[in-house]
């Protein structure tokens, strides 16, 4: 009486032979019955919902879209900052290196001096702790300097020669630029070797003249000519560019600026940047025991810095507090603990000489109204005068441009030659850029203003008109810009919106400390002229690089697909295509809101 | 081999011969000794069926629509409250086309809470699809559970076997069981046609749109009316097989007779026995006796009427507002014939209460003393 | 940034009827994606009647038994032991009932089947309310909630009944919550369930946005803040006594819960205080009985 299973399998061998006759699988299809002759006796189901196409259902319509990261927004060179710390996650440092250079010829360079202005505004802030987006950009190159990459030119032909006057950092990235778009580049540089400010200015300890080199390198290897020791106005004149289709005039300011006080000028006096170039080309340099260096911005922190390396004592004069001095908050926490003192709110009004020291007056200073700067004006308290003494007195405080050589028709205004956005002069052909032309001298923003030349002057060559050209790829308002947008429209295109911490959901991260990168003992840092941070370790850098946020920019997470409830976000087994199935996309807007990093937007669906 | 047993063993009898895959039930009187008998039997190994002793009616019904699109045989019994419980799930079974065998011991419906036989509680669910058949003894009884998955298989309705509570359910009686081996070939493995497949997914009872539902309830009604065909093949096939057999109804007493008596369950035993005294007294009667109640069977009733004037129906049910249900269903069927006669409905034996002899036999009388009934309830028995 | 592992297989198609931004759509097709192919699931009455089409059509890619509402429980059963005997014990038979068709009406077919130890998965999709029928109130209604049938004049009076403890009390193996916004989460204690043999529980939170009065967009998120603030605490059950509850690192106030959604629009700051004070005392009962 036992029931038998097997009697089962025979018994549906004819009922699945049934199913087969009347169902169509996979089909699109509507179904139709004639009537009750062709229909089953029970309502069971024969076909799918995949004809009903929902899509019809939409108010509003979800889409990928890039936005501005506010890092890259901020970023005067125009960096495509979030792409290459995805490539860094990836673990594809060549490929991040390549991208930085898609825009900037100096990541090398930025990592260490760059006043990282990206991380002021990373949104990360808002949550924990900004990412480490200056390191990780010194991390990439010093990775690939670990290998020999070549740059490749961009395809297609560019006939042209280009003057450059000033191998500084907008000197030599115009010169990249161009001539990775095979235009032949000479560059004319005034003094014995190439770099400008970048190695005139800046000492060894925060820049490694190594590194220097190769990036300087890297840019020769393109074909740019540099002939240095031709300063122009002396041994060049605008005449002998007569056969250079365009010049980009870039020649810096070098000039320290003075205190226009009495007994400034004298033996023994030197000017900051005087004193850095010598130490940078490696002269011997003779100086005595206590040094008094007047400034507060980042030639004053590199003057005392290099001072105590080199065994004296180093103490800056500043009129204004502490959180009004305009140099790296890093340069003056390490300056400090190499041993430099720093006095606030001291103004010399006079400069003596008694037997061998100097001997300076100053009043004390207090904060009054804030000036055009937007830092409160200081203003001398009366009656407040003291002495101090030093050996040597150094002024570090501010440089200007020289323009007695500058061709007629550049116009000076509030210490800078003016130009238009691109960089054009009054005269046909000839643009300017770099410190130069702006107040705002810092590496990057020199770096980002040598791009917008270089645009401008393939612009002008091609006839086309280079003002559109530049509004088109600016990253966020500008001024920063895009040149691989330029080349290449259709790759990685960007909505100039800036994306907001609010437009984020945070709810996908844990909180997590910013990785830093090891300093050197104060100690033995001062013992002479070597780098001071060392560059992350690979996995340091993984892990810094793994909190980007990815603002604006979909980086792969798949939230979208994994909580569509029409499953219309199509990703094949491996990867997420970007495609909403409009078909089927009901508009509900989960992807937008669960996108942590604001990829996806919402708009309207015109009916 | 003839063994005496109640009506309720002859039930679980038949499900064993039946080899039923699940068995759901929960235990009301006087359903209860069916569910016994079979838990033994089968914790005695000699049935390999899944018994879910669920936890009301309504969720064994449920449990059986699951195993039975689950493509397995299923069985069930109940009575009174418990089949008034799982209405809901009886037309579930139907609209879904599942070939359930449910077993009904007729009892009475409270209040009053009575525990004896009546026939309003199968009756009450006349509506709802399932094909419903009447026993007279425990042989029908047992024959007819195996005849039931038979035709439930063929059309692909529920069939409802009913038996009267205590009469049958707890009387003993011979009864000729037969062998595995000898049912085996009367009753093949249920071979559904559409059941769960996770090869083929197909979704069951899904919403119907009044576009397509007209047309299920249409082939529902059609899979009704091949039943009067079906159930003669079957047990047409049952009676060559086992040498005995039920038709959907069955006529006895004079050939032709002016007042026939129909009734139903085991009425008809005491029915048999005074139609055949009056015969002998000179009355002009005969007997039908009503196995199968849906569909009704208005053709084969229309058939054997031949001259009768009258029909006296002796229902033990009460619709109330209406009277009794066979006499109802009765008339209806009679509406549009050529030969109508008169229908006297009487109603008598409510919750148990003695059909007797006497009974009968004063109906008949009443039935031959009026040319029309004076009432349309005629009350047997009633205690004014 | 860590991204969410789920299986690719679509259980469950496109073109089906649920309200744009369903919660139980999100959380069907996360299910589906678990449980497999091999999956028969039984669906009582409830929104899941009309999501997949009306016949012939259905979105489903497994074999689907509609029921009575009454009946999860109890059909489930049935369709087990048929599978079973057919020689199937591969197959998976998974109950996929509302709050409706689980706490109310279908409580008893429910304790039915676990008491009996009925070897399914027994999913609730808690929407907090009849929504298919136009959001009037269930017992799985939070107090205060407004719905159809307590509207905001007389919101609803009781607080949620406590289903996971019902559910602990049978002893069946393995009973646990989880919602739409942790799907590793969900398809770690489907997995888990998959292994069990037995009566298994998941209590679903699926917000609902017509019937919980929130945008459509805000679906997974409100589900995220319904675990951060503690209203619905993301815990296990084996066995009726071991509790495994589950930490949550950014846990906020109900009332950034609340805010969010309409049904909650008219809680004065006294009634969200008592909200706040009920979570925190089921928090602590659950960390007692998680032996902490």
């Amino acid at each position: 009486m036992i029931q038998d299973s097997k009697r089962y399998a025979l018994c549906f061998v004819p009922f699945a032979k049934l199913i087969r006759i009347h169902r169509i699988s996979e089909m699109t299809n509507q179904l139709t019955f004639k009537g009750a002759s062709e229909m089953p006796m029970i309502s069971v189901s024969f076909g799918n919902m995949e004809w009903n196409k929902t899509g019809a259902w939409r108010a509003q319509r979800p889409f990928y879209e890039d936005k501005t990261p506010p890092c890259s927004a901020a970023c005067p060179v125009g960096n495509d900052i979030v792409a290459f710390i995805q490539k860094i996650t990836e673990g594809d440092f060549e490929g991040a290196w390549s991208l930085i250079k898609e825009e900037n010829p100096f990541p090398g360079i930025c990592g260490r001096v760059c006043f990282h202005p990206c991380e002021s505004k990373c949104n990360r802030g808002a949550y924990d702790e900004p990412i480490a987006i200056h390191a990780l950009e010194r991390f990439v190159s010093d990775f690939a300097s670990t290998l020999n990459k070549k740059i490749e030119k961009v395809p297609g032909i560019r006939k042209g020669k280009i003057a450059i006057i000033g191998s500084g950092p907008a000197g030599m990235s115009c010169a990249y630029h161009l001539a990775k778009l095979h235009y032949g580049v000479t560059v004319f540089e005034s003094s014995s070797s190439a770099g400008g400010m970048l190695r005139m200015g800046i000492p060894s300890y925060r820049l490694p003249k190594d590194v220097l080199d190769r990036e300087l390198s890297e840019i020769q290897a393109l074909g740019v000519e540099i002939r240095t020791g031709i300063p122009y106005g002396e041994n060049l004149k605008l005449d002998d560019l007569k056969d250079y289709q365009a010049t980009f005039i870039a020649t810096g300011a070098h000039r320290g600026r003075g205190l226009n006080i009495p007994g400034e000028k004298g033996k023994s006096g030197f000017g900051g940047l005087d004193l850095l170039r010598k130490i940078n080309l490696g002269n011997r340099v003779k100086l005595s025991d206590k040094i008094a260096i007047i400034g507060g911005g980042n030639t004053a922190i590199d003057v005392a810095r290099s001072v105590i390396r080199l065994g004296k004592k180093a103490t800056i004069l500043y009129r204004r507090s502490k959180e009004e001095m305009p140099a790296f908050e890093d340069e003056m926490v390490e300056a400090i603990e190499e041993g430099v003192k720093i006095r606030y709110l001291v103004n010399p009004i006079r400069i003596q000489q008694k037997d061998n020291m100097k001997r300076l007056e100053c009043l004390r200073m207090e904060l009054g109204e804030k000036d055009e700067s937007g830092r409160r004006r200081p203003v001398p308290i009366p009656n407040s005068n003291f002495f101090i003494e030093a050996d040597t007195v150094i002024i570090a405080a501010g440089e200007e441009i020289e323009v007695s050589f500058l061709p007629k028709g550049m116009e000076k205004r509030d210490g800078v030659v003016l130009t238009q956005r691109d960089g054009s002069t009054g005269i046909k052909g000839i643009f300017a850029g770099g410190d130069l032309t702006s107040n705002q001298r810092t590496v990057a923003h020199a770096i980002g203003s040598g791009k917008r030349a270089a645009l401008a002057i393939d612009c002008y060559l091609q006839g086309k008109d280079a003002e559109e050209a530049i509004r088109h790829v600016l990253i966020g308002e500008g001024p920063s810009l895009s040149i691989f947008r330029h080349f290449h429209p259709e790759e990685r295109p960007m909505n100039s919106h800036v994306v907001t911490f609010e437009e984020l959901n945070t709810d996908y991260f844990e909180t997590s400390k910013r990785r830093r990168e090891q300093r050197g003992p104060a100690k033995k840092r001062i013992k002479g002229f070597g780098e001071v941070t060392s560059t992350f370790a690979e996995s340091i850098a993984l892990e810094e690089a793994e909190r980007c946020f990815s603002c604006g920019t979909c980086n792969g997470c798949e939230n979208c697909y994994v909580f569509c409830p029409d499953a219309s976000i199509m990703k094949t087994e491996e990867i997420l295509s970007h495609q909403v199935d409009y078909d089927f996309c009901k508009g509900c807007g989960i992807c937008f809101s669960e996108c942590p990093r604001g990829a996806i937007s919402l708009k309207e669906e015109a009916r | 081999m003839k063994r005496v047993i109640t009506g309720n063993q002859a039930v679980a009898y038949g499900v064993i011969l039946s080899r039923v895959d699940v068995i759901s039930a929960y235990p009301i009187t006087p359903q209860t000794t069916i569910i016994e008998e079979l838990s033994e039997l089968i914790a005695n190994g000699r049935l390999n069926t899944r018994f879910l002793k669920v936890e009301s009616e309504h969720s064994a019904m449920a449990a059986l629509i699951g195993a039975s699109t689950g493509g397995v045989r299923c069985f069930t019994a109940t009575s009174s409250h418990g089949l008034a419980y799982m209405h809901e799930m009886l037309h579930w079974a139907s609209g879904a086309r599942l070939p359930i065998v449910l077993v009904n011991v007729n009892r009475a419906i409270a209040p009053p809470w009575n525990i004896w036989s009546d026939q309003s509680d199968s009756l009450s669910q006349r509506d709802t699809g399932w094909i419903q058949l009447y026993c007279e003894n425990n042989q029908e009884v047992l024959d007819t559970v195996l005849q039931a998955y038979r035709i439930a298989e063929s059309v692909k309705l529920p069939v409802m076997v009913v038996l009267d509570a205590y009469v049958l359910s707890h009387t003993s009686e011979p009864v000729e069981i037969p062998t595995m081996e000898e049912v085996d070939p009367f009753l093949l493995p249920y071979c559904p046609e559409y059941a769960i497949d996770t090869q083929e997914p197909m979704a069951f009872s899904t919403i119907a749109t009044p576009e397509y539902f007209l047309e299920f309830r249409y082939k529902l009604q059609k899979a009704m009316e091949q039943v009067p065909d079906i159930a003669k093949k079957v047990n047409d096939e049952f009676r060559s097989r086992f040498g005995r057999g039920y038709g959907a109804i069955e006529r006895y007493g004079k050939e032709e007779a002016e007042i026939l008596l129909m009734t139903s369950g085991t009425v008809t035993s005491t029915s048999r026995i005074v139609i055949h005294k009056l015969i002998e007294r000179g009355y002009s009667v005969a007997g039908i006796k009503i196995k199968r109640f849906r569909p009704f069977p208005s053709e084969e009733i229309y058939d054997e009427i031949k001259g009768a004037k009258k029909l006296a129906v002796i229902d033990r049910n009460l619709s109330a507002g209406v009277g009794g249900i066979f006499a109802h269903e009765l008339r209806a069927s009679l509406y549009s014939r050529e030969k109508r006669p008169q229908v006297f409905g009487f109603i008598s034996g409510l919750g148990g209460r003695d059909i007797t002899p006497e009974l009968i036999e004063e109906a008949i009388q009443y039935t031959v003393d009026h040319p029309q009934p004076e009432e349309e309830i005629l009350w047997l028995g009633l205690k004014k | 940034m860590k991204k969410i592992e789920i299986p690719f297989s679509e259980n469950l198609g496109h073109g089906h009827l649920a309200c744009a931004g369903c919660g139980a759509a999100v959380g069907m097709r996360l299910t589906l994606k678990a449980l497999g192919e091999k999956t028969v699931m039984v669906f009582p009455a409830s929104c899941w009647t009309i999501i997949p089409g009306s016949w012939p059509y259905s979105s489903f890619r497994i074999p689907v038994v509609h029921a009575g509402f009454v009946t999860g429980g109890a059909t489930a059963s049935g369709v087990r032991a048929a599978l079973d005997i057919r020689g199937d014990h591969e197959a998976v038979v998974a109950v996929w009932a509302g709050d409706g068709g689980t706490f109310d009406i279908g409580l008893q077919a429910l304790s039915g089947a676990a008491e009996r130890n009925e070897d399914f998965i027994y999913i609730c999709n808690d929407n907090e309310g009849y929504m298919n029928t136009g959001t009037q109130r269930s017992s799985a209604t939070p107090r205060f909630a407004w719905t159809t049938t307590t509207p905001v004049m007389k919101p609803k009076e009781h607080p949620k009944k406590d289903i996971m403890a019902i559910m602990a009390d049978h002893q069946i193996p393995y009973a646990a919550t989880a919602t739409i916004a942790y799907p590793e989460d969900l398809l770690r204690k489907l997995e888990k369930a998959k292994r069990i043999r037995g009566t298994r529980f998941i209590h679903l939170l699926s917000p609902c946005p017509p019937g919980w009065k929130i945008s459509s967009e805000l679906t997974v998120k409100i589900s995220r803040l319904a675990v951060r603030s503690r209203v619905f605490p993301l815990y296990e059950i084996e066995n009726g006594i071991s509790y495994t509850l589950q930490e949550e690192s950014h846990v906020v106030p109900v009332k950034e819960y609340l805010k969010l959604q309409g049904r909650f629009g008219h809680l004065t700051d006294s009634e969200i205080g008592v909200v706040q004070e009920s979570v925190e005392r089921t928090w602590e009962r659950l960390l007692r009985k998680a032996g902490a």
